[in-house]
């Protein structure tokens, strides 16, 4: 039995130790969200539960878990505000993991809804061409036209109040649905160009000739030959994707049209803490240090991928040439 | 050449027709319930969600509500229902902040980009280029708005090394608009830096692997001139051309978080707080221009493009 | 003569590889070239001849590569110099000449400014100065007016003037070695042609000597003085060229000459008459064109018109240089480009115009084998599952368009378990196997073989040619062989059509427009192939 194609990448990616790392953060990240219920047990109060007035033991002594002047408590290192409290008492790291699900459910669904849209774009405009390629195309560029924040932002507060109707499904203001669905839309051109591009070259290769030649028809060279194609590209794009949702969706949290408070997610967590950064830095910090090791684990793991896939797969199959 | 413009110019009318099309339905028709009320603010009165209604035309058929709001949005005349500011001297307000804002960090990210991706490229595979490499993807992975508070608090606030925000107009004083630029566009700059210097070292490893990078070299060039003048050149040329149609989207609106967390004051903040209040028609007004610009601009930069690459201008002849 | 203008001295080179022992390239050769001769290292992909040229100028770059061994210019050893002396020993005395003109200048400078270049690297010369040569060398070349097509960018000129204008940049310092590594393998035959004259002209006037890397006899038997054989980095043989072709010593040498097709063989005679099995009518395919009436208009016809017939078991030849509309012509007659205008007609019924339904009967009786055996397989599929495609479409079981697929294998001279490998795991005459057997796989009638040896080696071709024959024989199938080799085509073709700027200008029994061409341009191919022994030389060597 021959070395496929997927499993001479495997086997390098294997070899690249840094990528797996930080493909295992995320992982341990992603684990840290799904548990956040059992940390919720273990601190005592739920991600939503304010707590003004309490007091609570700290080396004997009884502490306000906010002060009088406002100011919350900082991190006490165990179970019970492991990460201090914000202005209203809430448990920050509760929060923080419970956030953690808002961020990466939108973030993950988002890129996956892009990569099936822009997938099914790009395919059907590169293999048909003509003018579907050509209304395709326009409406890519128009989307392409519009800065990422801006579109994500406009969109996100055209929907804020009303919500948004698509056929039989309603997606209600301020559900995470609508984060969802306005992220996937926003970078389905930045997914859907390369792929198409891909499509383009991939369509004037022989075996492709041959396939129809052979007589198979368009849905089957579609998913027999472009889509087997065209995976290493998408499974390359796909966490650079989920981590350009998961900044998307922090920015818009933070300037308010993403996931409503005072449901958490790291980036309404970053906004309530910047306000604060001089009494209660550990607000702003924590949520901030939880993104940019999200991101920064998708980007590298991805990075790894890439090299794994891209370059030396292409050039194992070079490697004939003189 | 005449007819390559011509045809670009062609190109962008119909795109800038789209984008406002698009525009309209995004506010306009896409979300559900009534575009007056949504118009009108947080807590509207009857009569100010009929006057919007009529202004507007929003109990007329769609295209004629279409052309009203361009009407509206172009024609200068609609205001913050909330702030009863008018939203195009807003606009043009913030933009002299904006531009200054988005010029400084291009500039940066650009000789950055550049500096630090060429560097890699030249020690590919060692211990310094992933170094590099894993700089630039922290770059890319630092949220932009998170990264400008705790900078600003750090080295503006606790340590005073840097004004802790804020804008001072250049006709005041030139040195301290300076000083109040450097900290955000150096953090908006890190976000692209990383990006650039990953697309510099990429493209110049592609090159060096060209044909005729090995004719240059068989031809006895030292080693800087083949670098400059045949590596450098045509590796360069699509990252110019990405410059530009970055730019133009940080000047359009894309600076919105960086602007907002430094307090500049420019047009991507003036688009911040209006989201914060759902004011929607300083959002739509910047959505429109801000895409209207870029596209104006990604025609200027195909232009350019050709008149750097030959082989674009024949392939369009 | 002084002794060697070249000599090398086991020379020998390894690459660090990504995983397992490193790779030996070059495995210890000795050679010289003298003053005013043309060497020319032959040998097949892979054999390290190319590795050998960059060693000797210090151009294998980066650190992968291990180079051990002599290599003298006038006693002046290169291995192992400075980067400095290298630099100044490079374009002034030793100059390249790459295979693919195109990509080998650089796209956004102007040819002449490139030439200057070099000038002013190794010489005082001023900006104004150095153009001016420029432009003297362009025209020396005949890249012609000089003056003018020095402002052209590369893109601009065609395959051959850019090739010239390389070796006008070569020539420019008038170097005493001029390594040409390939230097017509890209272009036309009689484009080929006119560049070896050049080279050949120039060696004359300059005294300069030449190491010619080639992997193709006819070549070798045109323009060199001497030969060296090489063959897994090792030189096999070397020798006086006419020595070479007339007493090959070594096996492999004599492997190679034999596969060599000869020129000057009897070409097949033509079938009698028999029934049409394809049929050309009026045939038109147009590129660039798109719905408006400005689009139709910039439309350029690739194919224009061509009348042409193919009859059962016969081997039709469609001859023409690139860009001629050959392949285009293959793919409309396969039906994969809709035609502009005509019909293609396959066993009587109209293939153009055929409906979903009634395509797939016709289909199958005409499959298609591909140039490039890497493009034409999937990457992604195994190999027995590209072959048993064509099987499973037509409602064969998985297990059983598996079997028959092994047995397709089989028949082209692979074994059964190459089924279950990947195409990147074939070499590229096994690859070319697959190709032909995943055509055969749907039993057709007819195949349409699209140059499909122009990427194999010299000794592979030999074998697939021999595999098609064997196939015609045993299945009576029909071949449209598109083909830019005229060798090629005289030792299959019953038939020939020469095709020219999408017409057939020509068309016949190969024994007829092979030995007597009726039309100007057919001769002036047929003088274009290169002769099969240096003693057929028009001007013999001095």
């Amino acid at each position: 039995m021959g070395q496929s194609p997927w499993r001479l990448a495997l086997r390098r990616l294997r070899r690249d130790r840094i990528a797996l790392a930080f493909g295992a953060l995320f992982v341990v990240l992603a684990l840290l969200a799904l548990a956040a219920p059992l940390w919720a047990d273990v601190a005592g109060r739920g991600p939503n539960a304010t707590n003004e007035t309490g007091t609570i033991d700290v080396g004997g002594e009884q502490v306000d878990v906010v002060s009088l002047d406002g100011v919350p408590i900082g991190p006490q290192w165990r179970g019970e505000y492991f990460l201090g409290a914000d202005a209203n008492g809430r448990d920050v790291m509760v929060r923080l993991l419970y956030g953690a699900r808002n961020s990466l459910l939108i973030g993950i669904a988002a890129a996956l809804l892009t990569t099936l849209l822009a997938t099914l774009v790009g395919l059907l405009a590169g293999f048909y061409g003509r003018w579907v390629d050509a209304v395709a195309r326009s409406a890519l560029d128009v989307i392409w036209a519009f800065p990422v924040v801006l579109l994500g932002v406009a969109l996100g507060t055209a929907l804020a109040l009303g919500g948004l109707t698509v056929g039989p499904i309603d997606l209600a203001a301020g559900s995470i649905a609508i984060s969802i669905a306005v992220i996937a839309v926003v970078y389905v051109p930045y997914m859907a160009r390369p792929i198409r591009g891909e499509v383009l070259a991939l369509r004037e290769r022989d075996f492709v000739a041959a396939a129809r030649a052979q007589g198979a028809s368009a849905t089957r060279t579609m998913a027999g030959e472009l889509l087997p194609n065209l995976a290493p590209t998408i499974v390359v794009l796909a966490p650079l994707m989920v981590a350009n949702a998961i900044l998307l969706e922090a920015a818009l949290s933070f300037l308010g049209v993403g996931v409503v408070p005072p449901d958490p997610s790291w980036g309404n967590m970053i906004d309530a803490g910047v306000e604060r950064l001089v009494t209660a830095p550990h607000l702003a910090i924590a949520p901030g240090l939880m993104l940019v090791l999200s991101v920064l684990a998708l980007n590298v793991f991805g990075d790894g991928v890439r090299d794994a896939l891209d370059r030396r797969g292409g050039a194992a199959w070079e490697a004939e040439r003189p | 050449m005449t007819r390559f413009v011509a045809g670009r110019l062609g190109q962008m009318v119909v795109v800038l027709f789209a984008v406002s099309v698009l525009t309209f339905l995004i506010f306009n028709v896409i979300p559900n319930g009534d575009p007056a009320s949504r118009m009108a603010g947080k807590s509207p009165t009857e009569t100010q969600v009929e006057a919007i209604r009529a202004e507007w035309g929003f109990d007329e058929p769609l295209p004629v509500q279409y052309l009203r709001t361009m009407e509206q949005v172009l024609g200068g005349q609609a205001i913050s229902y909330f702030t009863q500011l008018n939203v195009r001297d807003e606009i043009l307000r913030g933009l002299p902040r904006t531009l200054a804002l988005a010029v400084g960090a291009a500039i940066l990210w650009m000789a950055f980009g550049i500096a630090l991706g060429l560097l890699g490229a030249l020690r590919a595979g060692r211990l310094s280029d992933r170094l590099l490499t894993f700089a630039a993807l922290a770059g890319v992975s630092l949220p932009v708005f998170w990264l400008g508070a705790i900078l600003s608090h750090f080295l503006g606030y606790e340590w005073g090394l840097f004004p802790n925000g804020g804008y001072v107009p250049f006709a005041e004083d030139p040195l301290d608009w300076a000083y109040h630029l450097v900290l955000p566009c150096a953090t908006l700059a890190v976000l692209f830096t990383g990006f650039y210097s990953r697309l510099v070292r990429s493209n110049v490893l592609d090159t060096m692997g060209e044909d005729f990078v090995r004719t240059a070299r068989a031809k006895g060039l030292s080693e800087r001139r083949v670098l400059l003048a045949h590596v450098l050149r045509n590796s360069l040329i699509p990252v110019v051309t990405l410059w530009g149609l970055d730019f133009g989207a940080v000047v359009a609106g894309g600076a919105i978080l960086t602007e907002t967390v430094f307090d500049i004051q420019g047009v991507g903040q003036y688009a911040a707080e209006s989201v914060g209040q759902l004011d929607v028609p300083p959002v739509l007004a910047v959505t429109l221009f801000g895409a209207f610009f870029i596209v104006v601009l990604n025609t200027a930069v195909d232009i350019a493009y050709a008149l750097l690459d030959p082989r674009i201008r024949v392939g369009e002849r | 003569m002084s002794g060697p203008l070249l000599e090398v001295r086991d020379l020998a080179v390894r690459f660090a590889a990504e995983e397992g022992p490193p790779v030996e390239a070059v495995r210890g050769i000795s050679l010289e070239v003298a003053p005013g001769e043309v060497l020319a290292l032959v040998g097949e992909s892979g054999c390290g001849k190319s590795v050998t040229a960059l060693a000797l100028t210090g151009l294998l770059g980066g650190g992968a590569a291990r180079v051990a061994g002599s290599a003298r210019l006038a006693g002046r050893e290169l291995i192992g110099a400075g980067d400095d002396e290298l630099r100044a020993i490079r374009g002034a005395e030793v100059a390249m000449v790459f295979q693919d003109p195109l990509s080998s200048l650089n796209p956004v400078l102007r040819v002449g400014d490139q030439i200057a270049e070099q000038i002013r690297a190794h010489g005082p010369a001023g900006r104004e100065e150095a153009r001016a040569r420029a432009a003297e060398l362009l025209d020396q070349v005949g890249v012609t007016p000089g003056a003018e097509r020095a402002r052209a960018y590369p893109h601009e000129l065609s395959g051959g003037m850019r090739q010239r204008a390389m070796i006008a940049m070569a020539l420019s310092c008038s170097p005493r070695l001029l390594i040409a590594d390939e230097p017509t393998t890209a272009l036309d035959a009689t484009v080929q042609a006119q560049v070896l004259a050049l080279i050949g002209e120039l060696r004359d006037a300059t005294g300069a000597g030449v190491l010619l890397i080639t992997h193709d006899f006819g070549v070798v038997a045109e323009l060199a003085d001497r030969v060296a054989v090489m063959r897994a980095g090792r030189i096999v043989e070397q020798g006086g060229v006419e020595e070479v072709f007339d007493r090959p010593a070594d096996g492999y040498t004599r492997r190679l000459l034999a596969a060599v097709p000869r020129a000057d063989a009897p070409p097949r005679a033509p079938l009698e008459a028999r029934e049409p099995l394809l049929e050309l009518e009026g045939l038109a395919v147009a590129y660039g064109g798109g719905r408006g009436r400005i689009a139709r208009r910039a439309a350029r016809r690739a194919v224009d018109g061509v009348d042409l017939t193919v009859a059962a078991g016969e081997t039709v030849a469609l001859v023409g240089e690139s860009g001629s509309g050959k392949s285009s012509l293959a793919r409309a007659a396969a039906r994969l480009i809709d035609p502009a205008a005509g019909r293609v007609l396959l066993g009587g019924s109209d293939f153009t115009r055929a409906g979903r339904r009634a395509l797939a009967p016709l289909r199958r009786d005409l499959q298609l084998v591909f140039q490039d055996p890497q493009g034409s397989l999937n990457p992604r599929r195994r190999v027995g599952a590209s072959v048993a495609l064509g099987l499973r479409l037509r409602g064969a079981g998985r297990a059983e368009a598996d079997r028959r697929a092994r047995a397709l294998l089989e028949r082209v001279g692979l074994e059964p378990a190459h089924a279950d490998r990947w195409p990147h795991e074939l070499s590229g005459g096994q690859r070319q196997r697959v190709g032909i057997a995943r055509a055969l796989a749907p039993e057709p009638r007819l195949v349409v073989l699209d140059e499909p040896l122009s990427a194999l080696d010299v000794t592979v071709r030999a074998q697939i040619l021999e595999l098609l024959d064997d196939l015609q024989r045993e299945r009576g199938l029909a071949y449209l062989l598109i083909s830019h080799d005229l060798a090629v085509v005289r030792q299959v073709a019953h038939r020939v059509a020469v095709m020219r700027d999408g017409r057939i200008v020509e068309q016949g029994p190969a024994v007829e427009v092979l030995a007597a061409p009726a039309d100007p341009f057919t001769a002036e191919l047929l003088a274009a192939v290169p002769v099969a022994h240096p003693r057929d030389r028009a001007t013999p060597t001095a």
